[in-house]
């Protein structure tokens, strides 16, 4: 059912695109619906790689100005969830830079603007999936709430711009229902720097905090630094440099404080304005684990993810990447998985335009 | 050559050198044999009997390795024979002392032995098991997902080596059996006159968000 009324709302919006053509050009408003496919082929007895090609998301997106103050976003997406399509609300908020001086604010459902890969959608990635920090901090694509979130940029010499947000916290990643009333809500400030490298690029820098407190009384905080540089030689990307660290304490009742430290690394050259070949690295470890008796466990969640991705043009890619992951303790691999992956992303209609 | 080109060709050779550095063993634990995890006993010293593939007697146990980090997903595969008015018990992210976890208790009842009484998280779940032999080896294929709220555990019959949620004959995301979260990163097993074979933590077999 839910795929049926996925494909009416994808028809209806692709009958009507024509003919409200030219409303668009008095409103302002733009269309855009971007497809997500992805398929994958595992290479051990028990990956969990989907040995098929699915739809992982399409997503229908409306912006446009509301009035002279005001502007408004409206997505929604459908998921491939285990063979069962998900269709839900992924943004729908009202914006303004014209009410702040120096400053400009959301309010409603959004993508809270911290780290990096939260801040922006899944197709727009410079990979396919996300590294393990992101997926154990903030599921597989990232963290969408309910609030209001303020950006302001700091009157001081050098730039630095401040964003702090309080949203509902009823959920934190990827669930079903509606949650529950948190003790403390979820709330996020980024302290964000850009710097002009010269030759070398440019480059930003945030310093991140997350923090809530569930309904269970678990008490989470979440430290970041996120980090991108570029150089570009006209319409190439010669050089991406892309990076979050991040360091989850989480406490839950009964129980002592669990702290997870995480980061990736990803290297990207780009050789024209079609075609790049990136490299990933990730790492993460439980800095709290021990075994029953007591003693450390030392212990690794590595991968490396070499990359491949050709533009046909800023509204289809064909990316390929290798994926091989493990888990070890004490020096002992647990676990290990490896597999590929293949993904086209497709955008028809407008597309807004990406921050740094 | 430019600065930055090195720069960028310096870092893809560090990473190429991670790569190599990282490349471990696929190790098993001495400890542990080839079908009970590494264990120790935590209560019933004189009464449970330790071997090398087998658990019995009445007392509890507490698996060495850790289960990964509290915030994580495990599967368990555990067998077990009861006689009339025995049970076990898999708690399953509990501290090391098996307290504040997600407890599976079977029971074979002395009112109805052929039949089984199982409560998860404190709720009854029996209506489920009715097709298990209760006189008989009792498989118990369960994967717990410590990293939702609540806890979603999905248990399948025997015998199944492809695991999905339409296939299981308890899910709690359905039943709402669960309702709270475990509070630490182990698992034990408590035995009252039970005969564990097979006690065997892994990665969780079921991803629910792919």
């Amino acid at each position: 059912m839910r795929i049926k009324y996925t494909l009416i709302a994808a028809t209806f919006v692709a009958a009507t695109s024509t003919s409200i053509a030219a409303g668009m050009d008095a409103t302002g408003l733009q269309i855009s619906i971007a497809g997500d496919l992805v398929a994958e082929q595992g290479f051990t007895k028990d990956s969990k790689a989907q040995e098929k090609l699915s739809a992982r998301a399409l997503e229908l997106m409306f912006y446009a100005p509301v009035d002279h103050r005001f502007d408004a976003v409206a997505s929604a997406t459908a998921h491939d969830e285990q063979g069962e399509v998900i269709f839900e609300i992924h943004e729908a908020y009202i914006a303004s830079s014209k009410l702040i001086p120096r400053g400009r604010f959301r309010i409603g459902k959004f993508f809270p603007a911290f780290g990096r890969l939260q801040r922006f959608h899944q197709h727009d990635w410079p990979f396919i999936s996300a590294p393990e920090v992101h997926t154990r901090f903030f599921d597989q694509e990232g963290i969408i709430d309910d609030g209001a979130e303020l950006s302001y940029l700091l009157p001081t010499p050098i730039y630095l711009e401040w964003t702090g947000g309080v949203t509902s916290g009823w959920t934190f990643g990827h669930t079903h229902d509606e949650g529950e009333k948190p003790k403390t809500p979820t709330h996020f400030s980024r302290l964000a720097s850009y710097m002009d490298l010269g030759r070398f690029g440019d480059a930003e820098i945030g310093l991140n905090y997350v923090g809530r407190t569930s309904a269970e009384n678990t008490e989470m905080k979440i430290f970041g630094l996120d980090f991108v540089a570029k150089k570009r030689h006209g319409r190439t990307l010669t050089y991406l440099l892309q990076s979050e660290t991040w360091l989850r304490e989480e406490t839950r009742e009964n129980s002592e404080t669990e702290r997870i430290l995480g980061s990736y690394l990803y290297t990207q050259y780009g050789f024209n304005p079609n075609w790049q070949l990136g490299l990933r690295l990730d790492a993460l470890t439980v800095l709290s684990q021990e075994n029953a008796l007591g003693d450390k466990e030392d212990n690794l969640n590595f991968a490396w993810v070499p990359t491949l991705t050709y533009r046909s043009s800023e509204f289809a890619l064909f990316r390929l990447a290798y994926n091989d992951k493990r888990d070890s303790v004490n020096s002992k691999t647990i676990n290990r998985d490896r597999y590929l992956q293949l993904q086209i992303v497709f955008i028809l209609g407008a597309h807004p335009a990406h921050t740094f | 050559m430019k600065r930055s080109t090195t720069l960028f060709r310096g870092l893809l050779v560090a990473s190429a050198l991670a790569i190599t550095a990282c490349g471990g063993d696929n190790g098993s634990d001495d400890n542990a044999s080839e079908n009970i995890d590494a264990h120790s006993i935590a209560t019933g010293a004189d009464t449970l009997t330790s071997e090398e593939n087998s658990l019995s007697g009445t007392g509890s146990v507490v698996f060495t390795s850790s289960l990964g980090a509290v915030d994580s997903g495990s599967h368990f595969n555990v067998v077990a024979s009861l006689d009339i008015g025995d049970s076990f018990t898999i708690h399953a992210y509990s501290n090391n002392q098996l307290e504040n976890g997600i407890d599976l208790v079977v029971t074979r009842p002395n009112n109805t032995p052929t039949s089984l009484e199982v409560t998860l998280d404190g709720s009854d779940i029996s209506s489920n098991f009715t097709s298990v032999a209760a006189d008989q080896a009792i498989h118990i294929l369960m994967d717990v997902h410590n990293n939702e709220s609540p806890t979603h555990v999905v248990i399948w019959p025997e015998g199944t080596d492809e695991f999905h949620e339409e296939d299981a004959i308890e899910n709690s995301e359905d039943s709402g059996a669960v309702t709270s979260q475990g509070a630490g990163a182990f698992w034990g097993i408590t035995l009252s006159g039970a005969e564990v074979s097979k006690a065997l933590a892994s990665e969780a077999q079921f991803d629910d968000e792919h």
